[in-house]
């Protein structure tokens, strides 16, 4: 490192990265709960078809 | 260092760019040895040029105590300060994906400045191959803050106060510091600014005399890490900017072009631009280039690479959108031509100035000039000494007094222009130009020429 990265900015970075983790995980659940419900309906559509 | 080393290249001790002929060179000391070959040999190299993310070089020395390599060429170099919003959105954009990629090599960038970042054919890449350092496992990501300043502070700006703002990037070369940006943000800038401005700068602010006492280690996880990065990526794919509009916005609906005159004049300015021999390496300047109507003509007619420059971050947007669509040459950057970006940094040398980055071969001046001289009290004399240091060729349009565009410039000032007409303009022009075809443009009382510099004795 040839530069002063800020101690401020790299401890910052445990709430920012706590914060897009959350994120990452509830889009993760998020995608599996629609995918559940596109399946359902899928399977429905199949169905009837 | 050489003697042509690039004046910007002297913070990283890994190496620096020097200059031999027209070629660009860089210098690689031997303690970046083991980050340059890992690079080269991960595939991380391969993949990042693959898909255009990073200039592409070849070694021409490989030496124990140096290693030389010839970069790939960037046709023009432009700065953030010059940027359209959306230019800087692709260039933070850029910065992030190559992060993203490099942590599956064990790699991550050391440093995130947005001077790292050019435009090659309207797309962004990054220039510094040597940006590179291994990823140690558990650390967080040390550049974090420079990017911070350097993309999501004046893009927040832009977005939440005025698209202008990104003009700090000019006053504070190591981008702009994050208390001012919280001070002028308040209580706006939304979730992004919130979590990567404003708590950063607490953190900065509480931190502020950590180097007095042992720091204590950050540790985080190299998912989290990878997550950051993608919610980074989210955020600044997501900012756009509200859409206003500008006294140039309709330009060529309310000017007084016919659209049979406005036709008669590309049909000029296209036989003009291919009276001059120009290959694919020149560089053309458009001066007031407003959405780059012309600029993509002259470009479909000549080739080349087109700067287009406005003051208007506006039209300077729609122009890039397009140039990018379209993958062509045409760099589109906001400048006021008037007063042109001037050197920044150490010794005013490492961000050069508009009048020492490199001149054009042709340059267009269409509809321009009487902005120049009426707008702005520049005198011909002036204009032809400017345009005469920039360029070889100039296409100029002269618009006369009667013109109505000229009219709605005077109705509000004094006319003191009594020596605004042709023939002064035709005399004053010719003792340092060459005027090699003169045209009047149909239906209209304009006249366009193309020039030639003469060669001073």
């Amino acid at each position: 490192m040839y530069f002063d990265p800020g101690t401020g900015s790299l401890i910052v970075q445990l709430l920012v990265a706590g914060l897009a983790s959350i994120g990452a995980f509830f889009a993760i659940f998020r995608t599996k709960i629609m995918d559940f419900f596109h399946k359902n309906k899928k399977e429905e559509n199949n169905e009837k078809k | 260092m050489k003697k042509n080393s690039e004046s910007s290249s002297f913070r990283d001790p890994s190496g620096y760019i020097y200059y031999v002929d027209q070629k660009v060179m860089r210098h690689i000391n031997p303690c970046y040895f083991k980050e340059y070959n890992h690079l080269m040999k991960s595939g991380l190299y391969q993949e990042l040029v693959e898909k255009e993310l990073l200039v592409s070089h070849k070694e021409v020395k490989n030496t124990s105590s140096f290693i030389e390599i010839e970069v790939e060429k960037i046709p023009y170099i432009s700065y953030p300060y010059e940027w359209c919003f959306e230019e800087l959105k692709d260039a933070a954009l850029c910065t992030i994906q190559i992060n993203k990629i490099a942590m599956k090599y064990g790699m991550i960038l050391k440093d995130s400045s947005a001077y790292n970042v050019q435009f090659k054919k309207g797309r962004a890449i990054f220039i510094d191959t040597l940006s590179f350092m291994f990823y140690e496992e558990n650390s967080p990501w040390e550049a974090y803050g420079q990017f911070t300043r350097h993309f999501i502070a004046p893009l927040v700006l832009a977005k939440y106060i005025d698209v202008r703002m990104m003009g700090l990037m000019k006053e504070y070369i190591d981008g702009i510091p994050l208390d001012l940006c919280c001070k002028i943000l308040g209580k706006k800038g939304g979730f992004i600014s919130t979590v990567h401005i404003k708590l950063q700068n607490k953190s900065i602010q509480k931190h502020n005399y950590d180097g007095h006492q042992d720091i204590r280690k950050v540790t985080i996880k190299k998912q989290s890490v990878l997550n950051m990065f993608d919610m980074i990526e989210n955020q600044i794919k997501k900012l756009q900017l509200k859409t206003y509009e500008t006294e140039w916005m309709d330009y060529y609906d309310v000017t007084n072009y016919e659209e049979e005159s406005l036709k008669a004049k590309e049909e000029l300015v296209k036989e003009f631009a291919s009276k001059v021999g120009l290959t694919k390496e020149d560089i053309i300047f458009d001066l007031g280039a407003n959405d780059g109507r012309f600029s993509r003509l002259v470009y479909e007619e000549i080739g080349g690479n087109v700067i287009s420059f406005d003051i208007d971050s506006n039209s300077v947007s729609k122009n890039y959108k397009e140039s990018k669509e379209k993958n062509v040459s045409i760099l589109p950057l906001i400048m006021d031509i008037n007063n042109p970006s001037s050197g920044i940094g150490f010794a005013n040398k490492e961000r050069n100035n508009f009048m020492d980055r490199g001149n054009a071969s042709l340059t267009l001046v269409l509809a321009f000039l009487h902005h120049m001289v009426i707008s702005n009290n520049i005198s011909f004399e002036m204009a032809r000494d400017f345009l005469s240091k920039i360029t070889k060729y100039i296409i100029i349009e002269f618009v006369p007094k009667e013109d109505s565009q000229v009219q709605v410039l005077l109705k509000t000032r004094r006319d003191i222009f009594d020596d605004y007409n042709i023939e002064t303009f035709r005399d004053v022009f010719s003792k340092k130009f060459k005027i090699i075809e003169e045209k009047q443009i149909k239906q209209t009382k304009r006249t366009l020429f193309l020039m030639e510099v003469k060669n001073e004795i």
